[in-house]
């Protein structure tokens, strides 16, 4: 196992270096952001003075391993706006945006795998019948939309506080992460119920499950154990991916309930072109993509013994 | 219903004076499916019993029912959509069908428990052997987890499984194929059950090792006094391991009767029928088999009247009108038959059986062979590394093969799965690419042909896969798959091309616009036969074309490749592991293991005197399905499993495993162990025989 997570780290290596260098080429190198626009004139000399502190007036591959070499050393830049280091806004952020994913995957397991195994162990029945036709309805509304919908009508009242907060209320981060986790969970939750119920369709067909049950076993335990172990290695694949997404920061969703996570802060950054937060930010995702991609592989073969990883 | 049961207990109490216990007893049970294409009767009918310390063997075909009954027994067909219109299942003179589910269970695995067909799917692949078994003790008994482990290791001693301790601690899919049944039969046997079902318990295992399972089955059966309930579509296996036998048909039980007096006077035209379409191993062979005609009725159209009168060449208007009934033969016996033509069956039983000349073929004609093969070898690198895989070793899948096989003649292979016969096959006709050696086909060498040559060469040499199902692409019609080839291969095709290649393998001309699932397992091995001979190959290799075919179908289909091979002057290579095939289509039988040829001789030559004790060990493991020859045959059993072709034993690769390098001297088996025997002409067979041993010799394994 060592040999595959050393390999592994040093794929995930060329992963992140290779997506600095897309990063690098798609912000950095274009447009020069202290360049006079139509509503904002910046006089000659000070756009050169701020080119000159950000490194700008280097050649490109020069700022590129500048770059580099600082993101190795955890220096992410600073940005343009207000001039603070970019790693301080991350961490600030950061916090945030762990909690809204960990609560929405939740949020899909309790929902999605429980939703799943009833339609699968009750195929044909009224509840597969509703958990088939409710997960296709989620999956196909848009984030966006539900989203908004949310803010429209629950944002407010109840346990969800309003959007925006109303100035200098504070607000338990338990109350504040409910209607973004949910909106976030709600299609991925459908999904998982599907990718549960086909799963656990195809295990209960198995020889072992007929097995279980020759052996006189409850049916609570032939389900709750024998299948469940089997059937849920795809979905803690598509989980692990999932939580890799969300840890990326969720733009629209926090966007729309101005959640203080990665999302809303990429939001901003990309509105007002700070650049150093963008390429940060996007480098996290990519990171943070591959890291939990490693975890769900390893799980994958603490799951089902037959995987071997070397 | 209390007053049954307390008749039960009357009956019961009366048969413990008898020698023999009756433990479980099926009156007739029927099981019906409500399906969209109408009620399926998978069971119609069927009543049974077996005693304590007794087996008793359902026979049947796929599709005859047999499982679903054993299925019913344990309560482990879901209804719906499964109906019971009528039956009793009595455990002890208690009905089980009437219990409530709880108590179903209760009995489940502690009175009554089963061991399945592949013992691959069975376990489950996510939990460790030994919590398995304990899993099975903590169900019905009320001990510790220590303790339940404790016991787990037992019973996997028991089975006779070697480091039972850390066995217990390994997953299934570290087992071999007979270590997972032994495992199986470990968990069936943990609660000391009284009924064991055994549902086709060695069909997916070797016959080395079936023959392990089987004697393992019969000491534990000895030891507790078990009775058994085997379930099997093998009649050899009957004969040698079953007390009494009942003969399933279309969900009802034809014939039942004694092992001798269903082997020896059968009574039903069906169990005749299937006896003799069986190929025997110990038999000079019939000019054909004689098989049954058709195919086994699908259980929602089953034909009215006796079900096996459209097969039936005895079949008369009575035979149309009404079901006959289960009768004994005499009053009193309890050979039951339904058949209304006794007498005719047992005329055609005595009747002599047409034989085969002795010389039917000159066994060399001197002809130049149509294939060559020197030194073939095919090793699959195994790789690793960190960030660069490099070659680390290697599967020696095949090492160092040669064989002839003259015009119109069939060479077998035989050997247990993972000697490398398939991969041998694949090899000559360059599906695998060979790590080295010579390839001659039709005298082309192949061995160095470019791919657009390759193909040209192709429309000589052709094979038929084992899986009807898996090897006809099931988008493409029949009249595609055929018609493919010629566009491949080039040949030239007219509008009468596909009709009559159609009807050549036995299939009309109306099937060419139809879909591979349309037709049967057995049909659809006829297109794939088809496919093989459309372009007038030279050479067909024949990849295990009948293992996954039913007995009756079986028959047809050897008939038919051995037409073929008349009519067309074929020349094949059979890829098998069943001897008694082997015995009957082949004239020259190579004996394959851990990649080389340990024995090849003429056919008669090699059933008759074989001198490799791997050969004679394989043709002892082999049951005939002859009661009265199976009592007095010996059974070589050999120890464990094959070893991995990635690390072959030094000297000769059967050392491990040979019943007689355990009677040598140390000297003796020292040559064994360093020095590999070379492939020569045996001491004491026939011309052209060549084994390789050290210590060659003839063994009567065959006759007593």
């Amino acid at each position: 196992m060592g040999k595959f997570i050393l390999r592994r780290i040093g794929q995930a290596v060329l992963v992140v270096l290779a997506t600095t260098l897309l990063v690098f080429l798609g912000t950095f190198a274009l447009g020069d952001p202290f360049a006079s626009t139509g509503d904002r004139q910046v006089p000659p000399a000070i756009a050169e003075q701020n080119r000159a502190i950000f490194g700008l007036d280097k050649p490109l591959y020069q700022q590129y391993f500048t770059y580099l070499g600082n993101l190795a050393t955890g220096n992410l830049g600073v940005e343009y706006d207000q001039r603070r280091p970019v790693a301080d806004m991350l961490i600030d952020v950061l916090p945030n945006t762990v909690r809204l994913a960990l609560v929405a995957i939740l949020i899909d397991v309790i929902i999605g795998v429980i939703a799943g195994i009833i339609a699968a162990v009750k195929r044909y029945s009224f509840s597969d019948v509703l958990v088939t036709v409710v997960s296709t309805v989620a999956i196909g509304v848009p984030t966006f939309v539900l989203g908004v919908v949310f803010l429209a009508y629950l944002a407010g009242w109840g346990p969800f506080p309003a959007v925006p907060r109303p100035f200098g209320s504070e607000v338990p981060w338990y109350q504040e992460v409910l209607l973004p986790a949910f909106t976030l969970a709600i299609v991925d939750a459908a999904f998982v119920a599907r990718l549960m119920r086909g799963s656990m369709l195809e295990v209960l067909r198995a020889d072992y499950i007929r097995t279980a049950r020759a052996k006189g076993l409850s049916e609570r335990v032939v389900i709750g154990k024998h299948a469940l172990r089997n059937s849920i290695i795809p979905v803690v694949t598509y989980l692990g991916v999932s939580l890799g997404v969300l840890l990326g920061g969720a733009l629209i969703t926090e966007s729309i309930f101005q959640y203080n996570g990665v999302g809303y802060l990429l939001f901003r950054a990309i509105a007002g072109n700070n650049v150093p937060i963008i390429a940060a930010v996007v480098v996290f995702a990519v990171l943070a993509f591959v890291v939990l991609s490693l975890i769900v592989d390893i799980l994958y073969a603490f799951l089902d013994p037959r995987i071997r990883l070397d | 219903m209390p007053d049954l049961t307390t008749a039960q207990e009357d009956v019961l109490a009366a048969g413990d004076a008898a020698p023999r216990e009756r433990v479980l007893e099926v009156r007739d049970l029927r099981v019906h499916f409500e399906t969209a294409a109408g009620v399926v009767k998978a069971v119609d009918g069927v009543s049974w019993h077996v005693d304590a310390g007794e087996t008793l063997a359902i026979v049947g075909e796929s599709g005859s029912g047999k499982s679903v009954s054993a299925m019913t027994i344990l309560g482990l067909v879901p209804s719906p959509p499964a109906t019971f219109p009528s039956g009793q299942v009595l455990l002890h003179g208690r009905s089980l069908l009437d219990l409530p589910d709880a108590q179903q269970r209760k009995l489940r695995g502690n009175e009554i428990a089963m061991i399945f067909q592949d013992p691959l799917t069975a376990l489950n692949p996510v939990f460790r052997v030994g919590d398995q078994i304990a899993e099975m003790v903590r169900a019905h008994q009320k001990i510790s987890r220590a303790a339940a482990n404790k016991r787990a290791v037992e019973l996997l001693a028991e089975v006779g499984i070697p480091n039972p301790h850390v066995r217990a601690r390994q997953y299934p899919h570290e087992f071999s194929g007979g270590m997972r049944q032994r495992a199986m039969i470990a968990m069936a046997l943990a609660n000391d059950p009284k009924v064991l079902l055994a549902d086709e318990p060695t069909t997916a295992l070797d016959v080395t090792v079936q023959a392990q399972i089987m004697q393992l089955l019969e000491e534990l059966q000895e030891r507790r006094n078990t009775a058994i309930v085997l379930i099997t579509h093998d009649l050899g296996l009957v004969a040698s391991h079953a007390d009494r036998i009942a003969v399933m048909y279309a969900g009802r039980i034809v014939e039942t009767g004694t092992t001798d007096e269903i082997f020896g006077a059968p009574r039903h035209a069906y169990t005749y029928g299937l006896l003799s379409s069986l190929a025997r191993m110990d038999h000079a062979r019939p000019a054909k088999l004689e098989p049954i005609p058709g195919q086994p009725p699908s259980l929602s159209r089953v034909p009215p009247g006796c079900a096996f009168h459209p097969r039936c060449a005895f079949a008369t208007e009575a035979c149309r009108a009404e079901v006959p009934q289960l009768l004994p033969m005499a009053p009193g016996s309890d050979h039951l038959h339904a058949c209304l033509h006794p007498g005719e069956v047992a005329a055609a039983l005595a009747a002599p059986k047409e034989v085969a000349p002795a010389a039917e073929r000159s066994p060399s004609t001197g002809a130049p062979p149509v294939v060559e093969v020197t030194d073939l070898v095919k090793h699959f690198p195994i790789r690793s590394g960190l960030f660069f895989s490099r070659t680390v070793g290697a599967v020696q899948a095949v090492n160092g093969l040669s064989l002839e096989i003259e015009p119109g003649t069939t060479l077998s292979i035989v050997g247990e799965s993972g000697c490398g016969k398939s991969t041998a096959a694949r090899a000559i006709l360059r599906l695998h690419e060979p790590t080295s050696g010579k390839i001659v086909i039709g005298g082309q060498d192949i061995t160095a042909l470019e791919p657009t040559e390759l193909r040209k060469a192709r429309a000589d040499m052709q094979i038929v896969f084992q899986d009807p199902y898996a090897s006809l692409n099931p988008r493409l019609t029949v009249r595609q798959i055929l018609t493919e080839k010629y566009h491949l291969l080039g040949g030239e095709l007219t509008k009468d091309t596909i009709p009559e290649l159609l009807e050549t393998v036995g299939l009309s001309p109306e099937h060419a616009d139809r879909y591979p699932h349309e037709f049967s397992g057995g049909q659809r091995q006829r297109v794939g036969i088809a496919r093989a001979i459309a372009l007038n190959p030279k050479f067909v290799v024949l990849d295990e074309p009948v293992s996954a075919l039913d007995v009756s179908i079986q028959a047809q289909i050897l008939n038919l490749l051995e037409s073929l091979q008349d009519e067309f002057g074929l020349t094949y290579l059979f890829i098998a592991h069943d001897l008694s095939v082997v015995r009957h289509i082949s004239d020259r039988v190579a004996v394959m293991y851990l990649g080389q040829f340990v024995e090849i001789a003429d056919r008669d030559d090699l059933f008759e005197r074989p001198q490799h004790p791997y050969t004679q060990a394989l043709i002892s493991a082999v049951p005939i399905p002859d009661p009265a020859v199976e009592r007095t045959r010996e059974r070589i059993l050999l120890a464990g499993d094959v070893p991995s072709p990635a690390n072959p034993p030094s000297g000769c690769r059967f050392r491990t495993r040979c019943w007689k390098h355990q009677q040598l001297t140390e000297t003796e088996k020292q040559r064994c162990i360093e020095e590999p025997p070379p492939l020569a002409a045996a001491p004491t067979g026939g011309e052209r025989h060549e084994v390789a041993c050290h210590y060659a010799g003839t063994r009567e394994v065959l006759h007593a």
